[in-house]
C-alpha cells in the first residue's frame, strides 16, 4: 500500500487501528484513575496512560490534528491550574478545622469500604494528579519531538518541523 | 545476595556516568543508577510468602498486617519514579540544547568555562 | 500563628497560579511574586522564639509526617526568606533587561523557594529528600536560563554533579529504612541510640551522607561545581544559590544530621575541623588568581563555608555560636556581594576585572555597598565579619587546637589581600590608565535594584552590633539546640 505523501502521518492501517483503539485507551486511564482508592494504581499511572492517548494520536494522525486539539497553551494553562486546585484543597482541610493535608471528609461523612464514592478527598487528589501528569506528559512529548535541530545554511537551528512525518526523517 | 546485586547495578550506573564521554550515555548511566536503588527500595519490603498489601472484600484487617509486604516503600518508590522522571526531562532538554550550541555530543569538547 | 504548612503551599500555590493569569498583563508576576515572598518573610518573623511540631495530615509523629520549628529552623528560615525577597526585587528590573521570559522565571524561583523551605522545616528524612531535588531541580533550570552556550554547559556540569550527590543521599535513606523501619528522624536517633551505634552499616550511612550533603554544601573534595554554576547563573540566582541553597540544603541538613540524628563522635569532629581548614585555604588560594569576578566570589564563598565548617568540628558551645553567627554573616554579604557583580554587569555588560576600573564616579551606591561588604568579608571591624571570625578562632584557641586558628588567620588574611584587588580594580583605580570615553553611558542602576543592597548593606552594619545586645538573647535557642545533641531532639519531636 503506497504511502500518500502529502497527508501527514502514517499509513491507512495505523490510523484505522488508532481511531479504535484510542478511546479505549482513555478509559483504561479513566478506570485506573477513579478506582485508584480501591485497588492498585492512582494518579500517577493514570496520569501517564492519559499521556499516551495523546501521543499515539500524535504518532498515528500528525501533530496539526493533535494541536488543535490540545494545543501547547491549552496543556500548560491545564498542568498549572490542576496543580493550584490541589493545593488549594490541600489547605482547605485547615479551613475546616484540621490540619494540612488532613481527609476532612472522610472524618465528617465516614462512608463504608469499596465503594467508589469513599475515603473523602482521595479520589479528587488522583483526578488532578492524573490530569497534571497527563497534560505535563503530553507538554513535554510535543516539544520534544516536534523541534528539531537541523543544519540550515551552514549554522544549526532549533526550529518546529513543518509536518511530522517519521517514516522519512527530513523535513518537507 | 540480592542486595549486593543491587549494589553491583548502582556501580555499573556509575561506571556509565564518570568514565563515558557522549552525553546520551551519561543520560543512561543515571537512568540505570536510579532503577538500581528503585528496585533497592521495594526488595526491602518483601516478606516471605507475602500477598500484596490490597484489603480485599471477606479479609480481615489482621490477616493483612499479618502477612502483606510492606507497603511503605513501594509509596517511596513511585514519588522516586516521578522525581526520576523529571529530572530526565530536564536532562535531555539541556542535551538537546547542547547540541544545538555545540554541534557535538562529546563532552571533552565543551570547554568554553576556562579558568 | 500554628500552621507551618503555609511555608510551604503559599510559594507553591503562586508558582503555578501565575502562568494562568499573565497573559494579558505584562505586570501581574512582578508584583504577585514581590507580595508573596515580602508575605513569607513576615510570617518567619512571626515564628521566632517558637517551638513548634506541626503533624500534617492530622497522624501523630512515627507514622505521619512532622514539620519540626525550633531555634535552628526558625533562624535558618528568616535568613532563606529574607535572602528570597531580595533576590526577587533585585530580578525585576535584571531580568527585563536579559532574558526573555520572565514568568518562567518567578515559577521556578518560588518553586525553589518552596524546596528550601520544605527542606528547613522537615521532620522527616524521605520529605526531606522531596524537598530538596524540588529545590535542586529548580536550580538547575535558573542556572542555564539564558541559554548560551555557557551557561548550558555550567548548568549541566552543576546537574551531573549534584545528580550524583542525590542519588547517594537517596542510597542512604533506603539503607537507614532498610536498618531501623522508620522514616521519622527522631524516631530514627531513638532506635540509633537504643541499641549499638558502632556498626559498620551505620558508619557507611554516616559516609554517604557526608558526601552526599558535603558535594551540596560546596566543601572541598566535592567543590568542583561552585565556579561554573556560579559563573552562568543569572546574577540574583547566583545570589539565591550562595546565600540560600549551599546554607538550607548543605549545611543545615549536613547538622541536623550530625548533631541531632547519628549524635556527634571525637572522629566526626576531627572530620569536619580537617574539611573546614582544607577548604579555608585552597578556596582563597584557587580565588587568588582569578579575574573573572563571580568567578572570584565563587571560590570565596567556598573558603566562607570552610570557616563554618571549621566551627562546628570544634564543638564547643562558644564555636557553635560563632558558626551560627557566620552562617547569617556569609549569607548577607555574600548575597551583596553577587547583587553588585550583577549590578556592574546590568551597566557596563562586563565582569572582567581587567576591564573595569574607577566606578566609583559614577556608580556611587553600588560601589559604596561593595565596599562595606569587602571590609565585611575579610574581617575588618566593626562590619559583622569580624565578630564570628573572631569568635570562631577565639573559640579554637580555647579548645587547644592553635594549628587551625592559625589556618583560619591565613585565609582571613589571604581573603583581605584578594577582596584589596578586587576593589582596586573594579571601583577605584582612576589614575592616569583611566579612560573617560569608555563608561560614556553608565550611570546607576534603577531604584528597584538599589533597594536590596542598600537594605543588605545596612544590615551588614547593624548585625555586628548583635553581639552587644546579648547574643545569649537571640542566639542562645540555637546554640540549645544543637549542643543538646539527639536528647532534647528526640523529646521535642516525640515528646508532644
Amino acid at each position: 500500500m503506497k504511502t500518500d505523501k502529502k497527508s501527514p502521518g502514517m499509513s491507512l492501517i495505523v490510523k484505522n487501528t488508532a481511531r479504535t483503539v484510542m478511546g479505549l485507551i482513555f478509559l483504561f486511564g479513566i478506570y485506573l484513575t477513579l478506582y485508584g482508592h480501591i485497588s492498585p494504581a492512582g494518579g500517577f499511572s493514570g496520569g501517564v496512560v492519559f499521556a499516551c492517548t495523546f501521543i499515539l494520536m500524535t504518532l498515528a494522525f500528525g501533530k496539526d490534528v493533535v494541536l488543535r486539539f490540545l494545543g501547547k497553551t491549552t496543556a500548560y494553562i491545564l498542568n498549572c491550574s490542576a496543580a493550584v486546585l490541589f493545593l488549594l484543597i490541600a489547605c482547605s482541610g485547615v479551613f475546616f478545622g484540621g490540619n494540612f493535608f488532613e481527609n476532612v471528609i472522610e472524618k465528617m461523612y465516614p462512608s463504608a469500604n469499596f465503594r467508589l464514592f469513599s475515603a473523602g478527598f482521595i479520589p479528587f487528589y488522583n483526578l488532578l494528579i492524573a490530569i497534571n501528569i497527563g497534560a505535563g506528559l503530553f507538554m513535554v512529548f510535543i516539544i520534544f519531538s516536534v523541534r528539531r535541530v537541523v543544519e540550515m545554511d551552514g549554522k544549526r537551528k532549533l526550529i518546529t518541523t513543518e509536518f511530522f512525518d517519521i517514516k522519512e526523517g527530513k523535513i518537507q | 545476595m540480592i542486595y549486593t546485586l543491587c549494589f553491583v547495578l548502582f556501580l555499573v550506573g556509575l561506571y556509565g556516568v564518570t568514565c563515558k564521554k557522549n552525553i546520551v550515555k551519561i543520560i543512561l548511566g543515571f537512568l540505570i543508577m536510579e532503577h538500581s536503588i528503585n528496585l533497592f527500595l521495594i526488595l526491602l519490603g518483601w516478606r516471605k510468602n507475602g500477598i500484596a498489601p490490597v484489603l480485599e472484600k471477606g479479609m480481615s484487617a489482621d490477616i493483612l498486617v499479618k502477612s502483606a509486604v510492606d507497603p511503605l516503600p513501594q509509596a517511596m518508590v513511585i514519588i522516586s519514579i516521578v522525581t526520576g522522571l523529571a529530572i530526565l526531562v530536564m536532562m535531555v532538554a539541556i542535551a538537546i540544547r547542547l547540541y544545538q550550541k555545540y554541534g557535538t555530543f562529546d563532552i571533552t569538547e565543551m570547554n568554553k568555562l576556562k579558568h | 500563628m500554628n500552621n507551618l504548612s503555609l511555608f510551604l503551599s503559599l510559594p507553591a500555590a503562586v508558582a503555578f497560579f501565575i502562568p494562568i493569569v499573565s497573559r494579558r498583563a505584562k505586570w501581574f508576576p512582578d508584583i504577585v511574586a514581590n507580595l508573596t515572598t515580602f508575605v513569607l518573610l513576615l510570617l518567619s518573623l512571626l515564628t521566632l522564639n517558637r517551638e513548634i511540631v506541626y503533624k500534617v495530615g492530622n497522624w501523630p509523629a512515627p507514622y505521619g509526617i512532622v514539620l519540626v520549628l525550633d531555634g535552628f529552623s526558625c533562624m535558618m528560615l528568616v535568613i532563606i526568606n529574607l535572602i528570597g525577597f531580595l533576590v526577587t526585587l533585585f530580578s525585576v528590573e535584571y531580568i527585563e533587561r536579559f532574558y526573555t521570559s520572565k514568568l518562567r522565571y518567578y515559577s521556578l524561583l518560588l518553586l525553589c523557594i518552596t524546596g528550601m523551605n520544605g527542606t528547613i522545616l522537615s521532620g522527616d528524612i524521605f520529605n526531606l529528600f522531596i524537598f530538596l531535588e524540588l529545590a535542586l531541580v529548580s536550580s538547575y533550570a535558573l542556572v542555564g536560563f539564558g541559554c548560551t552556550a555557557r551557561n548550558l554547559e555550567g548548568s549541566f556540569k552543576y546537574l551531573v554533579i549534584n545528580l550524583l550527590a542525590s542519588y547517594l543521599i537517596l542510597l542512604g535513606v533506603a539503607l537507614i529504612y532498610g536498618k531501623f523501619a522508620t522514616l521519622n528522624m527522631a524516631h530514627i536517633s531513638c532506635m540509633l541510640h537504643g541499641g549499638d551505634s558502632n556498626d559498620i552499616l551505620v558508619l557507611f550511612i554516616f559516609v554517604l551522607f557526608f558526601v552526599g550533603f558535603g558535594t551540596k554544601s560546596a566543601l572541598v573534595p566535592f567543590h568542583g561545581w561552585v565556579p561554573d554554576a556560579y559563573m552562568s547563573a543569572p546574577a540574583p540566582v547566583s545570589a539565591l544559590l550562595a546565600g540560600g541553597i549551599i546554607k538550607s540544603l548543605g549545611v543545615y541538613v549536613l547538622l541536623r544530621l550530625t548533631y541531632n540524628v547519628f549524635g556527634i563522635t571525637p572522629m566526626v569532629s576531627t572530620i569536619f575541623m580537617y574539611a573546614g581548614a582544607i577548604s579555608i585555604i585552597i578556596g582563597v588560594l584557587m580565588a587568588l588568581g582569578q579575574w573573572n569576578l563571580k568567578r572570584l566570589l565563587a571560590y570565596h564563598s567556598i573558603s566562607q563555608i570552610g570557616y563554618i565548617i571549621l566551627a562546628f568540628g570544634i564543638g564547643s558551645p562558644l564555636a557553635m555560636l560563632g558558626g551560627i553567627f557566620h552562617i547569617l554573616n556569609h549569607s548577607l554579604f555574600k548575597s551583596l556581594l553577587f547583587l553588585n557583580a550583577g549590578s556592574i554587569e546590568y551597566e557596563t555588560d562586563t565582569l572582567d576585572l581587567n576591564k573595569l576600573g574607577c566606578l566609583i564616579k559614577k556608580m556611587p551606591v553600588t560601589s559604596n555597598s561593595a565596599l562595606i561588604a569587602s571590609l565585611s568579608i575579610s574581617g575588618i571591624p566593626p562590619f559583622n565579619g569580624f565578630w564570628s571570625k573572631l569568635i570562631i578562632i577565639v573559640a579554637a584557641i580555647q579548645a587547644g587546637k592553635p594549628v587551625f586558628a592559625l589556618w583560619a588567620v591565613i585565609g582571613s588574611i589571604l581573603t583581605l589581600a584578594s577582596f584589596t584587588k578586587f576593589q582596586r580594580y573594579a571601583f577605584f583605580g582612576c589614575g592616569k590608565k583611566y579612560d573617560e570615553s569608555r563608561y560614556g553611558g553608565v550611570a546607576e542602576v534603577p531604584s528597584l535594584m538599589r533597594i536590596p543592597v542598600v537594605v543588605l548593606a545596612v544590615l551588614c552594619t547593624i548585625t555586628g552590633l548583635l553581639l552587644l545586645g546579648g547574643l545569649n538573647g537571640i542566639f542562645g535557642p540555637v546554640v540549645n539546640v544543637l549542643a543538646g545533641g539527639y536528647i532534647s531532639y528526640i523529646s521535642e519531636v516525640l515528646g508532644q
